[in-house]
């Protein structure tokens, strides 16, 4: 059984594939437990950075976005 | 002693990030070791300062793509241009960003 890559894994979270490659990545995880597995942990990873959206203070974000603001 | 336990988990941070230097060879090998007691580290330090100890000592590179893609839900495209890099930059950037919280974060509920 071929396995999907890892960016595709990534790219269905984002919702960034095009349909056909969403209709055979689902396809596939329908008989791959293992990459149904790996699929969760990476939804549990978004869930994990997203949790600390509300109190996120970078300690450099302000330098990073305005940099590449004013470019 | 939680903000102390918390700057002890980005101290920790910090220090295997610069150990480890992050190299694709490593990575799989990185993991938040609270000095050996990791039930009692957790209890010690909130999971969501874990979190954003663990993203802050992310390359900026990587982070910032994490960020205006978490946080500002920003897509490939929008990221791209917003940084001027090419879209290709931006998927190996966040994908290998999110495989350093992933392997620092592993082992936490």
């Amino acid at each position: 059984m071929t396995h999907p890559e890892e960016h595709t894994f990534h790219e269905y979270l984002d919702h960034a594939l095009s349909d056909s490659e969403m209709a055979s990545f689902e396809m596939h995880l329908e008989s791959c437990a293992p990459c149904r597995r790996e699929l969760e942990e990476l939804k549990t990873l978004f869930v994990q950075i997203e949790s600390i959206a509300d109190g996120y203070v970078a300690s450099d974000r302000g330098e990073s976005l305005n940099s590449n603001l004013q470019e | 002693m939680r903000k102390v336990a918390a700057n002890l988990c980005i101290c920790e941070l910090k220090k295997r990030r610069i150990e480890a230097e992050l190299s694709e060879e490593n990575i799989a090998h990185l993991q938040l070791d609270w000095r050996g007691n990791p039930e009692q580290a957790a209890q010690d330090c909130d999971q969501s300062e874990i979190i954003q100890a663990a993203l802050l000592s992310l390359p900026a590179e990587n982070r910032i793509m994490i960020e205006l893609r978490h946080f500002h839900e920003m897509n490939y495209d929008e990221i791209a241009h917003f940084l001027k890099v090419p879209l290709s930059t931006v998927k190996s950037r966040l994908f290998r960003g999110r495989k350093m919280m992933a392997a620092l974060l592993r082992g936490i509920e």
